[in-house]
């Protein structure tokens, strides 16, 4: 799951991208509006976390900028201002959910595991695979026995993508597309290993690989 | 006795009140004394006809009356005289068969004095002693004057009369002039009343020349409030803005701290963060209610209320269904502090209720707005506590608890009256909020 935050300031947008880099996904940090825009516009995010007060481009005109090109995904307004007059434009902008600042991580974290699962067409609480349950606290596959099975940081993203999409023909590219940073290289052939190890981890039939398509997951 | 006006009425009206009295006083004195002297005179010099006379002539006494003037002669004519030379008395022929009781008097010494007259007349009397070939003679001569005081005193009552009228007219017109002259003191007065109960209406009220300094001067303090207002609503807005971010990353710092395992610096971060949260978050909200006097374009329901259905609509993603019952007209209140206590009623309603919210408002002598949920309510015992600031009834639901106490502030800046209980047909929380007009 790809994540964008545009957020100012010095300190919270690293900090923020740190906490929600552990939640297992990639995060991409804007500093300013011009460029925060241009990502949202450019990268297939499954979820962007928008502050309103930027120094160059108010947050609400680059949220009307999205949804004027039919963009749809899902937008976390954060923001000092938050009396129910700037709530009420923010939300109606195309906001979907508005959190004021300051804000407990965890709440935070709520809000954008909820909106990600929005965003999702499974939207179940608890994701399953075969006799396993994906943890989503600590990154790794239990049974119903409680033996665990741990999972890398990639192996983790991947097996989540998949699970929150299962059925569907998943490309390389989209796949490299909503795990990884936008800054990082993006070498295809290493999702094949960690498809491969996934495989190795869940069974063989669970992932079907569509030449010259991509990969899609089988769900008994 | 602090009144302005009362006091200036008071002084004009005391020193008329003295001018009266002493013209009166006046009227009074100088007609009868001016009358006096003229007949007196008049008197005086016939006596001296008659002494010349008796010097003379020792004729009988109406061979000279007949020379002073044939008046004296006339009965009951008003004029007399008596002339007493110690042995006869000599009397005008007018005096008829009275007599008038006058004392001797030593030769050189005159008297003047009132005696009744006959037929009630009301005789002024000149006597006069003098020495007639050896022996002391005593003149007299009367005149009745009762006709002269009668048109006197009626001139006086007239003159009185219209100076009462003179002095009542002009009462009543300094208290007129008073009036107005003070009207731009009370126009001040009043635009102080404004300012103290937050308004900013300069004055417009043409003032004299000496109160315009006054004028002049509340009218800037006014414009020097409403800035001095502006200003602080706005540093306050800026503070608690600037603060956010800092402490957003301060909360973040702190549970890194937990995460790294030292729980002891967490825990002990943690409430001090929530007290300066806390306090900013309030303080902002109250910084921003404008209160009764700024209503602005005042307080559309419909128009307000609806994009708020809307964007809580997205926010629950229609999990909640919001129905509005609205009626009657915009009332003068500020939409933001509306809009504030709206937003924070119907938020709380949608996170705990189930799948329906009802709105029932009522404008017109104020708002009269019921929110009622379909959700677990809030028990009896609880319902005194809700409202109070950091006070939240369950702590898993996403929120500061600050909602209704910023509803609260609210309903309190408008003298409002709010009451919570379980609503009859949904079986959840029941908010009752009354504004008055």
């Amino acid at each position: 799951m790809r994540v964008l935050i545009v957020e100012d300031d010095a300190e919270l947008g690293p900090r923020l991208r740190q906490r929600l880099a552990r939640e297992g996904l990639a995060v991409d940090l804007a500093v300013n509006g011009i460029d925060g825009r241009h990502l949202g516009e450019t990268e297939p995010y499954d979820l962007i976390i928008l502050d309103l007060g930027l120094p160059d481009l108010p947050g609400l005109d680059v949220l009307a900028a999205w949804r004027k090109i039919g963009l749809s995904m899902p937008v976390l307004i954060l923001t000092a201002r938050d009396g129910w007059r700037e709530r009420v434009e923010g939300l109606r902008a195309g906001a979907d959910d508005y959190l004021g600042k300051p804000f407990h991580a965890e709440e935070l974290l709520a809000r954008v595991q909820a909106l990600l699962r929005r965003g999702s067409p499974v939207r179940d609480m608890v994701l399953r695979v075969g006799a396993w349950e994906l943890d989503e606290q600590r990154q790794c596959l239990v049974t119903e026995s409680g033996e665990e099975t741990p999972l890398t940081a990639t192996e983790y993203r991947l097996l989540r993508y998949f699970l929150r999409h299962p059925g569907q023909v998943l490309s390389k590219t989209r796949l490299s597309e909503h795990l990884y940073e936008y800054e990082s290289e993006r070498d295809s052939n290493v999702l094949e290993v960690y498809v491969r190890r996934l495989r190795d981890k869940l069974g063989r039939d669970l992932i079907e690989t569509r030449r010259g398509q991509g990969y899609v997951l089988r769900l008994p | 006795m602090n009144s302005l006006k009362s006091r200036i009425t008071l002084l004009v009206g005391i020193c008329l009140l003295l001018l009266l009295a002493a013209q009166t006083l006046g009227l009074r004195i100088i007609p009868a004394a001016l009358v006096q002297d003229y007949v007196a005179t008049r008197l005086e010099h016939d006596a001296d006809t008659l002494y010349a006379r008796l010097l003379d002539d020792t004729d009988p006494v109406n061979v000279f009356a007949r020379t002073v003037g044939i008046i004296y002669e006339t009965p009951l004519s008003g004029h007399y005289f008596r002339i007493d030379t110690g042995e006869t008395v000599l009397r005008s022929r007018s005096l008829w068969d009275e007599d008038l009781s006058i004392e001797r008097l030593p030769s050189g010494e005159q008297l003047i004095n009132r005696l009744p007259g006959p037929a009630g007349q009301s005789l002024l009397v000149y006597s006069r002693g003098y020495q007639v070939r050896g022996a002391p003679v005593t003149i007299s001569v009367a005149e009745d004057v009762s006709a002269m005081e009668r048109t006197v005193a009626r001139l006086e009552r007239q003159l009185l009369a219209v100076m009462l009228l003179g002095i009542g007219l002009v009462l009543f017109l300094q208290f007129l002039i008073v009036r107005h002259a003070l009207r731009p003191v009370d126009a001040a007065v009043q635009a102080c009343r404004k300012l103290e109960a937050g308004g900013s209406a300069p004055m417009t009220a043409r003032a004299p020349r000496e109160i315009e300094p006054l004028v002049d001067a509340v009218n800037r303090l006014i414009r020097h409030h409403g800035l001095r207002l502006e200003r602080t609503r706005r540093a306050l807005g800026n503070v608690s803005h600037a603060l956010k971010t800092p402490l957003a990353v301060l909360t973040q710092v702190t549970d890194e701290l937990e995460e790294r395992g030292d729980r002891a610096a967490a825990d002990a971060l943690r409430p001090q963060l929530k007290i300066i949260r806390n306090t900013i978050e309030r303080e902002l909200h109250r910084a921003r209610l404008a209160g009764r006097d700024h209503p602005g374009a005042g307080f559309n329901a419909r128009a307000e209320l609806e994009p708020l259905v809307e964007a809580l609509n997205r926010l629950y993603q229609s999990r909640v269904h919001i129905a509005l019952d609205i009626q009657g007209e915009t009332v003068p209140v500020d939409s933001e502090d509306m809009l504030e206590l709206f937003g924070n009623l119907l938020d709380n309603a949608c996170k705990w209720a189930r799948s329906q919210v009802r709105v029932t408002l009522r404008q017109g002598e104020g708002i009269h707005a019921v929110v009622e949920d379909d959700g677990p309510g809030v028990e009896e015992a609880d319902l005194g506590h809700l409202g109070q600031p950091g006070m939240r009834l369950d702590e898993a639901t996403p929120g500061h608890g600050l909602g209704l106490a910023i509803v609260h502030d609210v309903v309190a800046q408008y003298s409002g009256e709010i009451r919570y209980g379980r609503s009859l047909e949904l079986g959840g929380l029941k908010v009752e909020v009354r504004i008055p007009a």
